[in-house]
């Protein structure tokens, strides 16, 4: 489970994140969805570990990001918007790297690495140099390194973001069985299909708080269209315009 | 809260290091710009003074006292016992160049004008006429004045003696200066050169590894991954210093074996000059160097976390040799004899040992010791200043 609660983050003088809350509860999946700038990508960072926050806090199974960090980053399977992949390492020494970060070795290791090869239909490459992966290869290269220790959470950015329609339909499918098994995962995303077919809980974000939050059904029936699309643009419509909260937490 | 549990031992912190420093050597070994830097420029000062050695094994044997050189003079027939001096002493009096070859752009590099009084009697002044901002020029005049300054003395030590008078009146008092040290040869000079080469390749040799396990991570994007593992950032720091402090060391041994090599193929026949020094000096004086490269690698780490890409902090590499060169600096403006404080400036300390090891003088135990020790708590300092920066928002995301 992750819970953030109160979370504010300033930069000089732009305030990245304003007060958001929300959790993310064990076997859901929950979509965080806001414009560009909202504050999704330095909520993340503050969840993965990787700054402190001004104001509130990040628990992840009950341990703060901040005072417990090692933990917490233990009990995290981190997907960042910047996939980052070494240009002289393998698919496969990517993923063993992180996998002996998070303490794992031997035949564990290895055999959890063939599984992530398959699941992720990485055989073509799995081998290869990262040089020259295609933006589909590098985002499936950082997912592997993401659940390689099989974490109780996920926190994806975009996690489908230049993979084809096959490979796309891989990922929403391993994303619903982790979530079977009870794992509890945080994803963002713009694309609007994505959310409504996945996500169990959504939150729209505004200028980094929390503007609208619920199953997609029931946000739905709120503005009352079938469209998330829709949904979505009318929330930030009457945010900014100070109006009535759409869908109030 | 989930009842899934994590994967994965708690390793001890001298493993997560581990990782990522054989991450590193196994990323940079691959990196043939890594692996070029890592070759060639350990070479560069062997050869560099190999090359000078070469070139001075080559003047002792060709032309074993001094070279001839070649002056244009005027009135020669004024001064025929200066003029059979001079070129008894290997100095060729030519004609000077006509008005025609003059108008060409031809010119002498040094005239020796002889006045008309010198067919008389002493004394008299001769001119030398030469280009004071051409080094060739400047040579040739400096080594015939010299020249016409002994044979000034002896014409008058001839005069005093032919009127009855001992020449020893006139300089009643004489400087004789003994040199107490080895011989000073083209062989020490260069020998000299060998520590501020070593220090430079140190802080040098394998910085390209720690930039770019460092800023290069950071501009790559892999910095942000990386940090979501649960790993301290100090156990990352140390790793990939590690790698780069390992980098460093093969660098210096590669070095060191260099100079071995070079000095003792070049160095061992050379008539006059010093023996080189033996192994066994180049062992103390790796072992000694060890701190440096620690003090190096934690400086590099600084300046990784102070720039914002691979190009700043190239820029900032160009005054990274200053911080050993400074003490050296401020000693050769204000010399002092060697005193047990300087061991305790870090590198100073260690250069000064290796010039007084390379010359032969031994360096005690304590002056190793404390030069060690100071070098060393700098380093620990700089890696602390380090872990700090490396916990600071802006050192962390690239945008």
């Amino acid at each position: 489970m992750i819970e953030i609660t109160s979370l504010s983050k300033a930069f000089g003088k732009v305030q990245a994140v304003g007060g958001l809350t929300l959790t993310a509860g064990d076997g859901q999946i929950t979509g965080l969805i806001g414009p560009n700038g909202a504050g999704k990508s330095t909520t993340f960072r503050v969840a993965f570990g990787l700054i402190r926050p001004d104001g509130g806090r990040v628990a992840v199974d009950g341990h703060d990001v901040v005072q417990d960090r090692i933990q917490a980053q233990r009990r995290i399977g981190a997907l960042p918007d910047v996939r980052g992949l070494y240009p002289r390492l393998t698919a496969r020494e990517h993923i063993r790297y992180f996998g002996n970060l998070h303490g794992l070795s031997g035949r564990a290791l290895e055999t959890r690495i063939d599984r992530l090869v398959e699941l992720l239909e990485m055989d073509g490459f799995a081998d290869r140099r990262a040089r020259g992966f295609s933006r589909g290869q590098e985002l499936k290269v950082a997912l592997g390194r993401a659940l390689v220790h099989e974490p109780a959470n996920l926190i994806l950015d975009e996690p489908t973001n230049g993979l084809d329609v096959v490979s796309t339909r891989a990922v929403r499918k391993l994303l619903r069985t982790m979530r079977d098994a009870g794992h509890c995962i945080l994803l963002s995303s713009h694309l609007m299909a994505e959310v409504g077919a996945l996500c169990d809980q959504l939150a729209i974000i505004e200028r980094g708080r929390v503007i609208a939050a619920g199953t997609p059904e029931r946000l739905r029936a709120w503005i009352g269209t079938d469209d998330l699309e829709e949904v979505f643009v009318q929330a930030l419509a009457a945010a900014g315009a100070g109006g009535r909260n759409p869908c109030p937490l | 809260m989930s009842t899934l549990t994590p994967k994965g031992m708690v390793w001890p912190w001298w493993r997560r290091c581990a990782v990522v420093l054989c991450k590193e050597m196994r990323d940079h070994l691959r990196d043939r710009r890594s692996l070029a830097l890592a070759l060639i420029y350990p070479l560069l000062g062997p050869l560099v003074v190999g090359f000078l050695l070469q070139i001075s094994t080559d003047a002792q044997r060709g032309n074993p006292g001094v070279h001839t050189v070649t002056v244009a003079a005027r009135g020669l027939d004024r001064a025929p016992d200066l003029a059979a001096f001079l070129t008894r002493n290997k100095v060729t009096l030519t004609t000077p160049l006509t008005a025609e070859a003059l108008a060409r752009g031809e010119h002498d590099p040094v005239v020796l004008e002889i006045p008309a009084e010198a067919a008389l009697a002493p004394p008299y002044t001769v001119r030398l006429l030469f280009d004071a901002n051409a080094a060739a020029g400047t040579a040739i005049a400096g080594r015939v004045a010299d020249l016409i300054n002994g044979y000034s003395r002896q014409l008058g030590q001839r005069l005093l003696t032919a009127r009855g008078i001992d020449p020893a009146l006139i300089q009643p008092v004489t400087v004789e200066r003994v040199h107490i040290g080895r011989r000073i040869n083209m062989t020490s000079v260069l020998y000299n050169l060998i520590p501020p080469l070593l220090i430079f390749m140190i802080f040098l040799g394998a910085v390209y590894l720690a930039l770019d396990s460092t800023v290069g991570e950071r501009e790559r994007g892999t910095l942000e991954p990386l940090l979501t593992a649960p790993v301290r950032r100090w156990e990352l720091l140390l790793g990939k210093a590690g790698a780069a402090f390992l980098f460093t060391l093969a660098t210096v041994v590669f070095n060191l074996s260099a100079y071995r090599l070079v000095l003792g193929v070049l160095a061992v026949d050379l008539p006059g000059g010093e023996p080189p020094p033996d192994s066994a000096t180049f062992l103390l004086i790796f072992v000694m160097a060890i701190p440096v490269m620690a003090l190096a690698v934690t400086l590099q780490l600084v300046i990784a976390a102070i720039a914002r890409t691979m190009k700043e902090a190239q820029i900032y590499l160009g005054l990274l040799p200053l911080v050993p060169a400074l003490p050296g600096i401020a000693s050769a403006v204000t010399p002092a004899m060697p005193q047990l404080w300087m061991s305790c400036v870090p590198v100073y300390g260690q250069m000064t040992a290796f010039s007084r090891l390379i010359a032969g003088t031994p360096v005690s135990p304590i002056e190793i010791t404390l030069a060690a020790i100071t070098t060393l708590l700098a380093a620990a300092a700089i890696f602390w200043w380090a872990t700090r920066l490396y916990e600071q928002d802006r050192t962390l995301i690239a945008d």
